[in-house]
């Protein structure tokens, strides 16, 4: 057969044929894949929360906390009738972009633990944040940001950023001190907050 | 030429990084380490294999005056769905990929493997064309990501064999340019008089 003719019947014919397969054959892979997607946001959230609170049972409480015109989500970990912990996540920008923190804390109100659930750092640089156990990383632990000065000790605070990686640095402890005002919001310290309950999902039903 | 040559010529002869010198974008931006180099120059084989293929089988029917923002449109279906996938079943490599895979689109070689190739060839030549472009590619992205991890974090394929840092440089942008320079000069020498 010969090659098709440039005509504009032509050209809007194939076009738009190519144009209408693609747009059928995206929309049913995304169908088929929206709810794995989702699933894996879901678990990756799941594990940085079971990561920095202590061991709790059941689901987490969620509770969406409307802070300073900021939405945060804070999920409360239950063991038996008493709150074990908060895990609070919260977004600062880093020097790469977003990074996005889930911060634990005790009921107390000391840090239990932090996890990165995303960044985009440079690597070996700021990066090294997500590195669990480094030194950046555990001198949060057991801090009470209550008493202790939550800047790095460049901004005359209390903790050591990472070598030439203060801007990371930096974001990385505002991140926690932001989570530390929502939870003092939730906590009843702060009342200017809007604290809303978010509708429980009901176990191993989706409602979307 | 036979099948086996189109598919060897792709990664020595028309290598696209170190002869063709197409997609430095992806080149640069992704071998920060070895698995992150071949997990780019693998969607990427997968990409152009898939859209050599239609295109070569669509050619025909394609209108000269329209041919560019309908390979764009085939590329670009198939990149979204690569990432729909590793998104929703390779999580892990999709958050250190994720960034890149939308510029797959834009990536010069597969629109230069359809422009210059598919359009004019089978599909069981295009298909060759560009498994064979897409392993050259898929094998100098993991060099270079191998001597940039090897260099700058003292590993290789992420098992670390050093306590301590590398020399840094080689993981940030600059070292991108060191390295690809030094092995494209390499590859010329090695080469010489031959391609």
């Amino acid at each position: 057969m010969e090659k098709m003719e440039s005509s504009l019947r032509n050209m809007l014919l194939s076009l738009g044929a190519i144009c209408l397969v693609c747009a059928a054959l995206l929309s049913s892979v995304n169908a088929m894949t929206a709810k794995r997607i989702a699933m894996v946001q879901e678990q990756k959230t799941e594990r940085a929360i079971a990561q920095v609170v202590p061991q709790f049972d059941g689901t987490p409480v969620d509770t969406t906390v409307i802070l300073d015109g900021t939405e945060y989500l804070v999920h409360q970990a239950m063991a038996g009738d008493s709150i074990v912990g908060y895990a609070i996540e919260s977004v600062t920008t880093g020097f790469g972009g977003p990074i996005d923190l889930m911060v634990g804390f005790s009921s107390a109100g000391e840090i239990y633990s932090t996890a990165v659930i995303s960044h985009s750092e440079t690597p070996g640089l700021g990066a090294k944040m997500t590195e669990d156990e480094s030194h950046f990383r555990t001198q949060f632990l057991g801090k009470n940001p209550a008493e202790y000065n939550l800047s790095v000790s460049k901004d005359g605070g209390d903790v050591d950023a990472i070598t030439a990686s203060t801007i990371t640095s930096r974001a990385f402890v505002q991140a926690v001190a932001k989570a530390y005002n929502v939870f003092l919001a939730v906590t009843g310290a702060t009342p200017d907050a809007v604290i809303a309950a978010t509708p429980q999902v009901g176990e191993g039903e989706n409602d979307e | 030429m036979s099948r086996i040559d189109l598919i060897k010529k792709g990664l020595i002869k028309d290598n696209p990084t170190f002869v063709l010198v197409l997609g430095m974008c992806p080149t640069l931006g992704t071998t920060t380490s070895a698995l992150n180099g071949m997990g780019m120059g693998l969607a990427t084989l997968v990409v152009l294999t898939l859209s050599n293929m239609v295109i070569s089988a669509l050619a025909k029917y394609i209108p000269d005056k329209v041919r560019i923002p309908s390979y764009i449109v085939i590329i670009s279906a198939f990149v979204t769905i690569i990432q729909l996938l590793m998104q929703a079943y390779l999580p892990s490599l999709y958050e250190t990929l994720g960034l890149f895979i939308p510029l797959i689109v834009v990536n010069c070689i597969v629109l230069g493997r359809a422009e210059a190739f598919a359009n004019k060839n089978t599909v069981m030549d295009s298909a060759c064309d560009g498994l064979g472009i897409g392993l050259g590619f898929t094998l100098s992205l993991t060099v270079i990501g191998l001597v940039r991890e090897l260099l700058g974090s003292g590993s290789l394929f992420g098992w670390s064999f050093t306590g301590g840092d590398g020399i840094l440089i080689f993981v940030l942008a600059p070292g991108a340019f060191l390295v690809l320079g030094l092995l494209m000069a390499l590859f010329n020498k090695l080469t010489q008089g031959r391609i």
